[in-house]
C-alpha cells in the first residue's frame, strides 16, 4: 500500500520532521537571529536581548557550539572574564535554511494566507 | 514558532539600543563646536582631521568604558552597506533645488559672499540627510526632530543678515545650534542610560550554576 504523505488536510507535513532542531528550540532561535544579524556579540549582550538566565543562556550557546553553529571566545580583560560569540558559516546557513523552510511550510496550511 | 519573523526588525533593535546611551550625540556635539569655532579659518582643516580620525575611535573608547559592561558587547554588522540610489538621487535633487532657488532668487549676481549666506541652508540639508538615516535605520523618533531642526535652522540662519566683518556667522551659529541640540539631547540620555542600566558581569552566580 501506498504510504500517503499528506493527511487529511491535503498537505505534505513530512519536511517538518527534517527540521533542524538544534535550530528549532526558541531560545536558540532566538540567540542565532540575534547573531545572524550583528558581525559579533558578547555573553553579556545576548542575556540582556534574550531575558535568559546565564546557566540557560551557557547551556544552548554550548549545544550551538557542539553543532558548530556558532564560535565562542572566553578571555579575560583586567581579570574579568569575556565570551565574545559570533555566528559560523555554518550557522548562517542553517539559520537561513530553517526561516525558508518553516516559512515554506506554514505557507501551505490552510487559511494561512 | 511564527513564520513572520522579521529579521530586519532585529537589525533596526540592536542599532537602536547601540544609540541610547547618547555618547554619540555628546561627540558629535563637541565636534561641531570646533566646526563653529574654526570655520572659514585655516585651522578649520584640525577639525575636519577630528571628525575623520578622532571621533569614531572616541565613541569606542567611551562606549568600551561606559556601555559595554552595562549592555554587552556588540559589533554591527557593516559589511553589506547598502546605496540607496532612490534615497540618494532624491537627496541630490533637493541640494541641487536648493542652489537653483538660489540662483533664480537672486539673480546672475552670485558672488563667494551669497555662497557663504546660503552654505548653513546647504549644510542643514546636508545634515538632514544624515540624521534621516540614522532615524530611519533606528526608528528613533528623536532623530527625526534633528532632521526637522537642521532644516529649518538652516533656513532661517541663511535668511538672516549678519553685521559684521566675520562673513561666516550664519555657519557658526548653524553648527553651534547643532552642537547644543546634540548636546543636550546626549547628555539627557547619557545620564538615563547609567541609571537604568547598572554595570553587569557574565560569571553564573552559585545558585545559576
Amino acid at each position: 500500500m501506498k504510504k500517503n504523505n499528506n493527511n487529511i488536510i491535503g498537505v505534505n507535513l513530512k519536511p517538518i520532521e527534517n527540521i533542524d532542531r538544534v535550530v528549532h528550540e526558541p531560545a536558540r532561535f532566538l540567540i542565532l537571529a540575534y547573531l545572524y544579524v550583528v558581525k559579533k556579540a558578547d555573553f553579556l549582550f545576548l542575556l540582556r536581548q534574550t531575558n535568559l538566565t546565564r546557566g540557560n543562556l551557557s547551556s544552548h550557546l554550548n549545544k550551538l557550539e557542539a553543532a558548530r553553529y556558532v564560535k565562542i571566545e572566553k578571555r579575560f580583560v583586567d581579570k574579568i572574564p569575556r565570551t565574545r560569540i559570533f555566528i559560523t558559516e555554518k550557522g548562517r546557513k542553517a539559520f537561513h535554511t530553517y526561516k525558508q523552510n518553516l516559512t515554506a511550510i506554514l505557507e501551505k496550511l490552510p487559511g494561512s494566507k | 514558532m511564527s513564520a513572520d519573523i522579521n529579521l530586519a526588525s532585529f537589525g533596526k533593535k540592536v542599532f537602536k539600543d547601540s544609540l541610547q546611551d547618547g555618547i554619540t550625540e555628546i561627540l558629535t556635539s563637541i565636534l561641531f563646536v570646533f566646526f563653529a569655532i574654526t570655520y572659514g579659518k585655516d585651522i578649520f582643516i584640525i577639525s575636519a582631521i577630528l571628525g575623520i580620525f578622532v571621533l569614531a575611535p572616541g565613541i569606542k573608547v567611551l562606549k568600551k568604558r561606559f556601555t559595554y559592561p552595562r549592555t554587552g558587547y556588540v559589533e554591527l554588522d557593516e559589511d553589506k552597506p547598502k546605496i540607496h540610489f532612490k534615497q540618494m538621487a532624491i537627496f541630490i535633487l533637493i541640494v541641487a533645488g536648493l542652489a537653483a532657488i538660489s540662483f533664480i532668487l537672486l539673480g546672475s549676481n552670485q558672488d563667494d559672499l551669497t555662497l557663504r549666506q546660503w552654505s548653513p541652508a546647504i549644510a542643514g540639508v546636508i545634515c538632514s540627510a544624515g540624521f534621516f538615516y540614522l532615524a530611519h535605520k533606528s526608528g528613533l523618533v528623536r532623530l527625526y526632530i534633528f532632521v526637522a531642526i537642521s532644516v529649518i535652522s538652516g533656513i532661517i540662519l541663511s535668511a538672516l543678515k549678519f553685521e559684521g566683518d566675520y562673513t561666516y556667522t550664519g555657519m557658526a551659529l548653524f553648527c553651534f545650534v547643532i552642537a547644543i541640540m546634540s548636546f543636550v539631547s546626549g547628555i539627557i540620555i547619557f545620564i538615563r542610560f547609567l541609571q537604568k542600566n547598572p554595570p553587569m558581569i557574565e560569571e553564573m552566580t552559585n545558585e545559576e550554576e
